[in-house]
């Protein structure tokens, strides 16, 4: 395949190397106000602009957003909703085009994304695969050769020639995904597909990736499953508020980028019930900081409004409000003043910044009363060995590293 | 981590993005991407038919219904001087045809871009397969009238001159042309003004009075002239082309050759123009869509 540039942009004629993609100081704005594009908004645009009020028309998506993407590369976009993500795709993909700066791309993209919007409900699956593949670039004859992968991804071979309006959401979805899947990408773009489908066909979309990684495809992955991010790709761009904030490592961006979403989350954690959480202690064994492998203590200091039943609960995580484990402990609590500890044996964590989430319920007649609720406590750093990196795009539930010994014999 | 604080609150102004698009490039991507126009065309034909209860034969029956109203109303109600033409329906029939075609196509496809924005803002291909996917369309249309209007010419018992063969490659040409440069800029005009969606039918309403589809050529030299026949053929190349059809088919004469060439000249320039409108404007639609 010679290399091309994004279709139809003459700016990407200066040469770029085939899979890489180059964001060159890019911004993007949209219209901050609702108008439509008819004549009566355009006049009022234009009355606006005579008095030369025009501060408020427009916002900022991106900004000065500059990077540069190596073929073979595996990226990962995190930031906030609205940040500026899907814009960012949008733009490589070739569909919007910035207002300032440029973004060149080498190769042909293929997107996983959600398209199932693009499918015409009259016409049959097998149609809208043609259709649909023709307009992604693939000469009919290929979109022919590649048709029955495509229906074995989706999973819709008893359905291909039924119209597509009578496929259930799910075959809809699938069928959007299976064509872009197959389409032999230089460059993938995979935005959110992991938040779709159930988890039979997540584990196919990252077996694809797996093998489109294998063939040296470059890969830009968007998602906020920090867990899949981490496991498939090896750099990491954040964005936060249009602006590229952080270009790194995947680990140390995701590290970074949890730690920033755990403070908003602590600024949401003040609360006033008849419990009150005073101050929580961490410490390692004889007070030292936290090792792998060694007990932890937990001490929880709390202040009752009265003598109650009170079950304690507490989990780690590495930020999210999903823990790993959880520990729970209950008891009568005394009215004012009491302490609650809490000992783990050797705790699998590895290295690393972890969060102590917690809380605390009145058990009463079947329905536990919140006293506390769940909110991370304080986070923690874990003094140990680094967790081992799974395969590529294998996805680790949580980051628990066990001590392990291995024996390689060879013969009888 | 970078440092955000320096972004300034909006981009140097020599940083602009300028779309540069060359005619030349613009046309090889679009002819590397004529399958995905027949591809849609074929995806229009076949949801409109499957719509349909008697399906396909839609095709056929809307001219002959179109014909045969023409018929009765032609016959009895109105009285038009056409000149030299003595068979009033073949007469108007010659006029229909190209104005049908150009019509539906312009009607449908100035609505394209709005009728896919779901794919246009999902993926990236020239944006005029749309429009120019349902000139596509039109001229199956068209063809399948070709089938109605050729039994009409039996039942008339008339023969069309063969010399239509020999010209109705520069008359579909002008006409294709000429459609598919109005096609590009309508489309792409609706797109910044949707008011441009209401006014459309009442113009296209409008042209069909304004083009000698129920009245002849001829009116217009014997109105104003010579020049005005020029002019009016740079105006409108629709109509030196059904001019042409109905000397051709009809007396069996040539057609006149200057506002034939003016027409045709007048179709690539805006072909043209309106490429270059819509390339221009395509960088924006996602936008606005």
């Amino acid at each position: 395949m010679p290399i091309s540039s994004k279709s139809g942009s003459p700016l990407a004629t200066s040469s770029i190397q085939l899979g890489a993609v180059r964001s060159e100081r890019v911004w993007k704005r949209f219209r901050a106000d609702l108008r439509q594009p008819f004549l009566i908004d355009r006049l009022e645009y234009l009355r606006d602009r005579r008095r030369g009020d025009t501060s408020n028309s427009y916002t900022w998506a991106l900004r000065d957003v500059d990077f540069a993407i190596e073929p073979g590369e595996a990226v990962g976009l995190v930031g906030a909703n609205g940040a500026g993500k899907s814009t960012m795709l949008k733009m490589i993909a070739g569909v919007m085009y910035p207002n300032a700066g440029q973004v060149s791309v080498g190769g042909r993209i293929g997107a996983l994304i959600e398209v199932r919007a693009g499918l015409h409900p009259d016409l049959t699956g097998r149609e809208n695969i043609f259709l649909y593949g023709t307009l992604l670039g693939l000469k009919r004859k290929r979109v022919a050769e590649v048709f029955d992968q495509i229906v074995d991804f989706a999973q819709i071979e008893a359905a291909v020639d039924r119209q597509v309006k009578f496929y259930s959401t799910g075959m809809q979805l699938r069928l959007g995904f299976a064509v872009a899947a197959y389409l032999e990408p230089d460059i993938l773009l995979v935005d959110e597909v992991l938040a779709v489908g159930d988890s039979a066909f997540q584990q196919r979309c990252l077996e694809r990736m797996r093998q489109v990684l294998a063939e040296g495809t470059t890969l830009l992955f968007v998602s906020h499953d920090l867990a899949t991010m981490e496991a498939t790709c090896n750099r990491g761009l954040w964005l936060r508020d249009g602006m590229l904030t952080m270009d790194a490592p995947i680990r140390e961006v995701l590290g970074e980028y949890r730690t920033w979403v755990e403070r908003f989350a602590e600024l949401g954690s003040d609360h006033d019930g008849p419990v009150k959480l005073l101050q929580t202690k961490i410490d390692g064994p004889d007070g030292r900081s936290v090792h792998s492998y060694e007990s932890v203590t937990i001490e929880f200091t709390i202040d009752s409004d009265e003598s109650r039943d009170c079950a304690v609960y507490l989990g780690v995580s590495e930020g999210p409000a999903t823990p790993m484990f959880v520990a729970r402990g209950a008891s009568y609590i005394k009215a004012g003043r009491n302490t609650i500890r809490c000992v783990l044996d050797h705790v699998p964590l590895p290295n690393g910044r972890f969060y102590l989430w917690t809380s605390m319920h009145e058990p009463s007649g079947g329905i536990a009363r919140d006293l506390v609720p769940w909110h991370p406590a304080r986070s923690f750093d874990v003094i140990g060995p680094q967790v081992e990196d799974t395969p590529r795009a294998v996805v680790r539930l949580s980051p628990v590293q066990v001590s392990n010994q291995w024996e390689f014999s060879s013969g009888e | 981590m970078l440092d955000p604080s320096t972004i300034g609150a909006s981009p140097p102004p020599e940083l602009a993005f300028r779309r540069k698009v060359s005619l030349v490039g613009s046309l090889q991507a679009l002819g590397r991407s004529w399958e995905m126009v027949t591809t849609l065309t074929e995806r229009e034909l076949r949801i409109r038919y499957k719509q349909a209860i008697l399906g396909v034969a839609w095709a056929l029956l809307q001219p002959v219904i179109l014909i045969f109203t023409l018929t009765i109303f032609f016959s009895s109600a109105a009285e038009i001087n056409t000149g030299r033409y003595k068979e009033y329906v073949l007469f108007a029939v010659c006029g229909l045809l190209p104005w049908t075609f150009f019509s539906s196509a312009i009607g449908q496809g100035g609505m394209s871009l709005l009728a896919n924005l779901q794919l246009i803002n999902k993926i990236s291909c020239p944006r005029e397969v749309f429009p120019l996917s349902i000139v596509g369309v039109a001229a199956v249309d068209t063809m399948t009238s070709l089938i109605a209007v050729i039994f009409l010419f039996a039942i008339k018992t008339t023969m069309p001159h063969a010399l239509v063969l020999l010209w109705a490659i520069p008359f579909v040409a002008i006409e294709i042309v000429f459609t598919m440069g109005i096609v590009l800029l309508v489309s792409s005009l609706v797109v910044h003004l949707r008011d441009i969606r209401h006014v459309l039918p009442v113009v296209i309403q409008m042209g069909l009075f304004a083009t000698p589809v129920i009245w002849p050529f001829e009116v217009i030299g014997k109105k104003i002239g010579r020049g005005g026949e020029i002019a009016y053929a740079i105006a409108n190349p629709i109509g030196p082309v059904i001019d042409g059809l109905r000397r051709t088919a009809l007396l069996g004469v040539g057609p006149d050759l200057t506002t034939l060439g003016y027409a045709a000249l007048s179709s690539v320039f805006v072909f043209f123009f309106g490429f270059r409108v819509f390339k221009r404007l395509e960088a924006s639609f996602a936008d606005l869509l």
